[in-house]
């Protein structure tokens, strides 16, 4: 029964049941909340999270962290902005301003895998060493010049405007979360990340190219965290190299609550998006309830608290070790 | 071990690249300005590098365990805040008071990893959104000013032993404390059995239950002292003023003081080093004129720089 | 990689050991036989220095600016502090050129309030001499620590929130709801603002209504952020929002106008931003922005700088100042969309060097378009 239990908890149904009842918590403590305009909101807040999310989850799934995406989001926002039709500069380089700012992002990332990989610095002091080196290139790009606002309206508009009645934004953020589940699922880097992730050594020995693994992954994810950091700046419709505060402590929480421990090897992208869901409405329905946001990142952590215990509790034993 | 041998222990790339790494950053600025090796420069790194230090500690021992305290800045902020609240009407009583409680804070976090076994890096996560919460509440989300009892507190920062802050030194006596423990005894050789391999330390009755729930207290008691060290150098404690921003430096000042991140290998005298060299990064940059802009980017360089260049490598061990 | 272990090979830590020693060698030996400093000395050995709290801010830009053309005009060399909205960033910067030895004329914009004691101290220390612009604890008075805390000064709050609630007041016609952006909580900059604001509102405007206020730390995003979740609160009911500066009301009408209500609501902030300025010019959303305030970064730098430039000469002596030039107040100017003509020419690009000019000509205390007007007591509420 225990056993039978923790399964049925740790699959995605545990997480769509807290899903659904805090929905309809929320919509008692304030009928807007349940309103379509609010659904919209929800939506257009989850798109910038669930891409990066989707990056994040696949440097977890194989062991490792990235703390990076803030500093890649700022770096490759601020060159995005600067390189279309801006308030600063005069220049509109169209599509080469997302192929720039997506290839500072890949570039970052690359850096990133190929000194963890190659060099063996652990995951997590790289991708700090990232976000800052990211933030720092944000900073430097924006100088001491104006604000640099969006001048065109359609670009601005676009992450809001509904299509099929959901938002643009959140098609993108959809569009990627489902690319991510088709790689993970059908390719080689896919099941090479979980092997990766389940023991390297083995995996290693069983021929995987795993440097090579492990430098596509930090890749791809320095290039999501780039798309989120476009997406976010049309969102403000300005450029800023904080234009990824708050997102690593929404997304990290977000891929261990949706069951991707942080050890590796286990999770899933589908549940990882559950997962975030689960934060932004949580966040939406506590604002639109009237909590004082001083509370907020209380009632978070007791959230984050309740899950991960509610997970590993079943699994415990003597001998296991948890770091 | 003979002498020689022990002295080239002692003398091994890895013990002294934290001493060398601050050292050479500190000639390379005065040769840019030789102020900076005067009373007020050492006065001025010393005393910034005081609550990057204390917080260091804690995270240094947590991570010689194998685990990573993300609450420990939070802790610290907390007990400022209500250091500065307790102060006036409580005396220097409320000092000793609040550390324990915050000692107890870090006990409670040491137990749940303990117990319910889960990830270290998520509980904190959830435990620091929880002590946020309690800060801006305790404070109001307005700065407390300590009205009356003032010295009590600032006399730690205003006095000062060969131009370095009380602050400094106490950081400093903590961390000769907890090499002593680690090295010599059994409490700290069962710390550095469990960040090596818990496994092997479990089935050598090895009480690591017992170990976590010390560490992660003895995180939270340092964080109580960097919070002192907060509201000594301010006069005030606020959540978003000075002592707000403590977490990715301390991280930072244990890794670039040679403490290995997967747990096992730590040296609380070398943080001490690694908490100078953070501390004194933005100096050498203003030092070198880079601007104040190009601080993250040198920040994050170096981070990456200098545990690259001390990091302890094995040849088959899997880095994670 | 192959090269990395071949330099740093594990099992040669004498050879690294050797390498560490030679480089630390070296290093020294250039100390030793460098020169005493190599910084030039100005024949003053002064040094000016201007912290702010971020450099993503127009208003922390012009501070920049007013400093540059003063440490033009009085040749001597200027250091920027760049805060990155950080006060151990702000202190540890500070005190680094504190520790270089020279004296320093500072302006400080500070990030907290609690900076204000700990950067005074250390400026006293060193022997400079400090003036400090917005935010500073309210008992920490420039007579009680020195000469070297030269003044405290900044523009009213309280008249700049009235200014936003009449406006805001005259354009609902005296009925419906408001919502607020206040800044960083706790800086008296912020709180004065709201004070102002809410007395305007409940003495002259008694029917409109304040639905919520969220504070917005000055931060474009964060306001966007919160003004979306008031929008998906109140909906349609919100007809007026106030922030307190126009940082967070560029964020809070992307959101309203993301919402497609930028023109069904009226806006009143305090700064005139560029932004701000080119919305109002161009009267978007149905000339949504109602009121504003006129100051400019650079003046208020300028100001400063000069004030603690004549206390570090000796020109001026603070103790024998009176209160009001220690704890000063400088004119705010009310703006509207019939008005703001008049302030174009300030925004000029020579408007700074102009400035400059007229400053050094008439004090800092006679300087138009932001003579002193009052300050020294606590009456109004301001410190």
């Amino acid at each position: 029964m225990q056993d039978h239990l923790s399964k049925i908890w740790k699959g995605p149904i545990g997480l769509i049941a807290s899903i659904a009842v805090l929905i309809l918590l929320f919509s008692v403590l304030n009928p807007r909340f349940a309103s379509v305009e609010n659904l919209q909101n929800v939506l257009f807040q989850v798109s910038v999270p669930l891409i990066i999310l989707v990056g994040t989850s696949m440097v977890i799934l194989m062991g490792s962290i990235d703390l990076s995406a803030q500093g890649v989001m700022g770096a490759a926002g601020m060159t995005w902005i600067l390189l279309s039709p801006n308030t600063r500069l005069e220049i509109d380089l169209g599509i080469w301003a997302w192929v720039a700012a997506l290839g500072l992002g890949l570039l970052l990332g690359l850096a990133t895998g190929v000194i963890y990989a190659k060099l063996r610095v652990p995951s997590f002091v790289v991708t700090l060493g990232t976000w800052y080196v990211g933030l720092g290139i944000g900073i430097i790009l924006y100088g001491n010049g104006m604000l640099p606002s969006l001048t065109d309206e359609a670009l601005a508009r676009w992450p809001t405007r509904l299509t099929l009645g959901l938002p643009n934004s959140f098609w993108l953020a959809a569009f990627v979360a489902v690319a991510g589940a088709l790689v993970m699922q059908f390719t080689h880097l896919g099941r090479g990340i979980l092997a990766i992730g389940n023991n390297e050594l083995i995996a290693r020995s069983s021929g995987l190219p795993v440097s090579l693994m492990k430098v596509s992954v930090f890749g791809l994810a320095g290039l999501l965290s780039a798309l989120a950091g476009i997406l976010a700046t049309m969102q403000l419709g300005s450029g800023s190299p904080d234009i990824g505060n708050g997102q690593l402590f929404t997304v990290i929480p977000a891929a261990v609550i949706g069951g991707t421990a942080l050890s590796g090897g286990e999770g899933g992208m589908m549940r990882s998006t559950l997962g975030v869901f689960l934060l932004i409405i949580l966040n939406n329905g506590l604002v639109l309830a009237g909590i004082n946001p001083d509370y907020q990142s209380g009632v978070f952590g007791a959230i984050l608290i309740v899950a991960i215990v509610a997970v590993a509790w079943p699994e415990r034993s003597r001998l296991k070790v948890a770091k | 071990m003979n002498l020689p041998a022990k002295l080239r222990e002692m003398a091994s790339w890895h013990t002294m690249s934290p001493l060398l790494v601050f050292l050479a950053m500190l000639l390379t600025v005065s040769v840019l300005n030789s102020a900076y090796l005067g009373p007020l420069g050492i006065s001025i790194v010393t005393a910034s590098a005081a609550p990057i230090l204390l917080v260091a500690l804690g995270q240094a021992m947590v991570l010689n365990i194998g685990s990573i305290d993300l609450s420990n800045a939070a802790i610290s902020l907390l007990g400022s805040i209500l250091l500065a609240l307790a102060l006036p009407s409580l005396g220097i009583g409320s000092l000793l008071a609040i550390l324990l409680l915050l000692t107890l804070i870090g006990a409670i976090n040491g137990a749940i990893v303990a117990y319910t076994q889960v990830p270290s890096f998520a509980l904190t996560l959830g435990t620091l959104g929880i002590l946020q919460t309690a800060a801006l509440v305790a404070s109001g989300a307005e700065t407390i000013y300590v009205s009356e009892n003032r010295e009590l507190v600032t006399m730690f920062y205003t006095y000062k032993l060969a131009n370095a802050p009380l602050t400094f030194w106490i950081g400093v006596a903590v961390a000769v404390l907890y090499w002593f423990v680690l090295r010599f005894t059994v409490l700290g050789q069962n710390m550095t059995a469990v960040g090596k391999n818990e496994t092997g330390a479990i089935f050598s009755a090895v009480p690591n239950r017992l170990v976590k729930i010390v560490t992660f207290a003895i995180s939270g008691f340092t964080g109580g002292l960097a919070g002192l060290s907060i509201v000594a150098q301010a006069g005030s404690a606020s959540t978003s003023g000075l002592g707000s921003n403590l977490l990715l430096p301390g991280i930072a000042a244990a890794l670039v003081g040679g403490t290995s991140i997967s747990g096992g290998l730590t040296n609380p005298i070398n943080v001490v080093f690694g908490a100078l060299t953070v501390a004194f990064v933005p100096i050498a940059i203003q030092a070198i004129g880079a601007g104040a802009e190009a601080q993250s980017l040198v920040y994050g360089i170096f981070i990456i720089l200098v545990v690259a260049l001390t990091t302890a490598r094995t040849r088959d061990a899997v880095i994670k | 990689m192959r090269i990395f272990d071949r330099l740093l090979p594990e099992h040669n830590k004498r050879l690294k050991m050797l390498l560490a020693s030679a480089l630390t060698g070296g290093l020294a030996y250039i100390a030793a036989i460098a020169p005493a400093t190599a910084a030039t000395v100005d024949k003053k050995d002064m040094v000016m220095v201007v912290s702010v709290i971020n450099t993503t801010n127009p208003y922390m830009i012009s501070n920049i600016e007013g400093a540059k053309a003063l440490s033009e005009k009085l040749e001597i060399p200027l250091e920027v502090v760049n805060s990155n909205n950080s006060s151990q960033t702000e202190i540890s910067s500070i005190l680094s050129i504190l520790a270089s030895g020279k004296k320093v004329i500072m302006f400080v914009n500070t990030v907290a309030s609690s900076d204000a004691p700990t950067i005074v101290d250390a400026v006293k220390q060193a022997g400079g001499y400090v003036t400090i612009w917005w935010n500073k604890p309210t008992d920490y008075k420039p007579q009680s620590v020195g000469d070297n805390f030269v003044a405290f000064q900044k523009i009213p709050g309280v008249e700049s929130g009235r200014c936003g609630a009449k406006a805001i007041g005259d354009a609902l016609g005296g009925k419906g709801s408001v919502v607020m952006f206040p800044g960083v909580q706790d800086s008296t900059t912020s709180k004065t603002r709201v004070a102002g604001f809410k007395t305007e509102m409940k003495e002259k405007y008694p029917n409109i209504k304040i639905l919520d206020e969220r504070p917005s730390n000055w931060d474009p995003q964060l306001a966007a952020r919160n003004a979306k979740d008031l929008i998906v609160k109140y909906g349609s009911q919100i007809n007026g929002v106030w922030s307190a500066d126009d940082g967070m009301q560029i964020g809070a009408m992307q959101s309203f106008e993301n919402a497609g209500l930028l023109d069904k609501v009226k806006f009143a902030s305090d700064g005139l931003y560029p932004k701000t300025l080119e919305d109002i010019k161009s009267g978007r959303g149905g000339n949504a922005i109602v009121g504003e305030t006129f100051h400019r970064g650079y003046m208020a730098s300028a100001v400063g700088l000069y004030t603690a430039y004549l206390a570090a000469t000796g020109e001026v002596v603070p103790s024998t100042l009176p209160p009001e030039k220690r704890e000063s107040l400088f004119k705010l100017s009310c703006v509207t969309p019939s008005n703001y003509q008049q302030y174009l020419q300030y925004d000029e690009p020579d408007a700074p060097k102009q400035f400059v000019e007229r400053l050094v000509k008439n004090g800092p205390w006679n300087t138009e378009p932001m003579p002193l007007v009052g300050g020294g007591s606590n009456e109004q509420g301001e410190f």
